[in-house]
């Protein structure tokens, strides 16, 4: 593999708005290394994936292995030269609320949404610096804002996690800046694998009556902000929070 | 970024600052644009130097802060450019005045701009955006200010913090007609005009201390704040609404920057 002009590493990125991210980012001509423990469908998404843009890489790993993280960042430098955009998607359900939630539930939660992104950031940050350029953006959840919403995959295991994103990303945009920009965004209610067995539950009528723009949101909604946050030039935005959700925090 | 609507955008504040540049970029983006401004001669000015290729421009003075004046400039831009997609509320005011010695003259001046303005205009878009039936986004220009405390600017500060609900409450109120309502909030822009005070001796410290807190260590261009503003007409961000989106270099963090 050759040096490449531009390079993105999306974690979560086999489904939902990690592949959709992934999709739009390759469309904007990244080269795009997917991380992901779900194998088949990472390599079914890398490679409509490798269709879209330059490059994809399929990389089968769990973000919670600092060791892994490490390898396989040096990998991606190793094929490409740099890395110019880390998403920070990979993220698990949490429907248990915390009289039955267990302790290796709770580690797993919090190891999968903020500990991953640590670990990532850890690994591409010093990339990054020497570069003198570089885009982080965190997937967070409007659910950091709320606590445990409507929505059964985010009770408090989940929201500690996501309201521990924003505190490392408003930490880092100090920490790597000027150079680096870190932001998060805070998706609302968004129609994916993760949430479908909840939305089948509960019904999208009752689900969208509390969404002002009357709508669950689509993994290419949140894409598209994501796309704007790792290519806007030149950026102002570092240690920001976007909330993408419709209407419905406000509401 | 993608296209806008082929629907016109009315910009408010046209004549100077970020809305004069809003107006250009969005020209250049062959939008259809109308300038609206309290400067007469300033709006038609600019309106006159914009690169208008493919680009439909109009220009309209009014006095936003009336309701007549409002009606009537809606009216001429809604009739000059055709069904309006967008609008940007950027006509602002910025005094700096210690508390203590803000007459109520000021204050008033200052909510009638800021958040009086903000909320006829957006009325009155609103009202046709809905006769026509294609929903639209607006965009209102907020500030930084509008969360951090800064000796001076009570009462812009107050009017920028209205304006942030004014903003969320509009979102709500608009969104089953299509019409989705965000903020901006600029931290400090380079304008010309701070450049200039920047460049005298006595702002070079005041220029530096300010610099300090912010993490990206440097002012904001006014285009950076542009390619918000038309990142949030645009369709790409269908799924925003009521969002506040803070262009600041991360100077709202608060604690001085430690590198």
């Amino acid at each position: 593999m050759s040096a490449a002009a531009r390079v993105a590493v999306v974690t979560g990125a086999a489904r939902g708005i990690g592949r959709a991210t992934a999709a739009a980012l390759a469309r904007k001509g990244f080269s795009v290394a997917l991380v992901d423990v779900r194998v088949p469908e990472l390599r079914e998404t890398t490679a409509l994936v490798q269709g879209a843009g330059p490059a994809a890489l399929a990389l089968e790993a769990d973000v919670t292995s600092f060791g892994t993280a490490q390898r396989l960042a040096a990998d991606v430098l190793t094929a490409w030269g740099r890395v110019d955009v880390l998403v920070n998607n990979a993220g698990i359900s949490q429907p248990k609320g915390l009289l039955e939630i267990t302790e290796e539930e709770w580690d797993r939660t919090i190891d999968t949404h903020l500990k991953g992104a640590f670990n990532w950031c850890k690994a591409v940050a010093p990339a990054m610096l020497a570069q003198r350029a570089g885009r982080i953006v965190n997937m967070s959840s409007v659910s950091a804002h709320t606590g445990a919403g409507m929505a059964a995959v985010s009770k408090s295991a989940y929201c500690a996690a996501k309201a521990g994103l924003l505190g490392l990303t408003r930490g880092l945009a100090k920490e790597l800046a000027p150079h680096v920009t870190v932001n998060a965004i805070c998706p609302g209610l968004i129609a994916t694998d993760l949430t479908a067995g909840m939305i089948a539950r509960e019904g999208t009528d009752a689900l969208t009556r509390s969404i002002p723009l009357a709508r669950l949101g689509t993994p290419e909604d949140i894409a598209q902000v994501v796309v704007f946050l790792a290519t806007v030039t030149p950026c102002f935005m570092t240690g920001e929070v976007l909330d993408v959700d419709g209407g419905q925090w406000v509401n | 970024m993608g296209e806008l609507s082929d629907r016109a955008v009315l910009v408010t504040g046209a004549a100077s600052g970020i809305g004069r540049a809003l107006a250009e970029a969005l020209a250049r983006r062959r939008t259809a644009v109308v300038l609206c401004d309290v400067d007469a001669a300033g709006v038609q000015d600019a309106a006159r130097k914009l690169p208008v290729e493919g680009g439909r421009v109009s220009a309209v003075a009014a006095d936003v802060t009336q309701p007549a004046d409002v009606e009537r400039m809606v009216e001429r831009a809604r009739r000059d450019a055709g069904p309006l997609g967008g609008l940007v509320n950027c006509a602002g005011i910025y005094p700096n005045t210690p508390f203590l010695d803000t007459s109520v003259e000021e204050w008033d001046e200052v909510l009638a701009v800021n958040l009086r303005a903000p909320f006829l205009v957006t009325q009155a878009v609103a009202r046709r955006m809905i006769t026509d039936g294609g929903g639209g986004s607006i965009v209102n220009v907020s500030s930084t200010a509008s969360r951090l405390a800064r000796p001076g600017i009570a009462h812009y500060g107050a009017s920028k913090a209205g304006l942030n609900q004014l903003t969320a409450v509009t979102a709500v109120e608009l969104a089953p007609h299509g019409i989705r309502v965000n903020a901006v909030l600029p931290g400090v822009v380079g304008t010309e005009r701070v450049h200039a005070n920047a460049a005298s001796a006595a702002g070079r410290v005041e220029h530096e201390t300010k610099l300090a807190r912010i993490p990206l260590a440097r002012l904001a261009e006014p285009a950076e704040v542009v390619n918000v503003i038309l990142f949030l007409l645009s369709p790409e961000a269908a799924y925003c609404t009521g969002a506040l989106f803070t262009v600041d270099g991360g100077f709202t963090l608060g604690i001085p920057s430690t590198r």
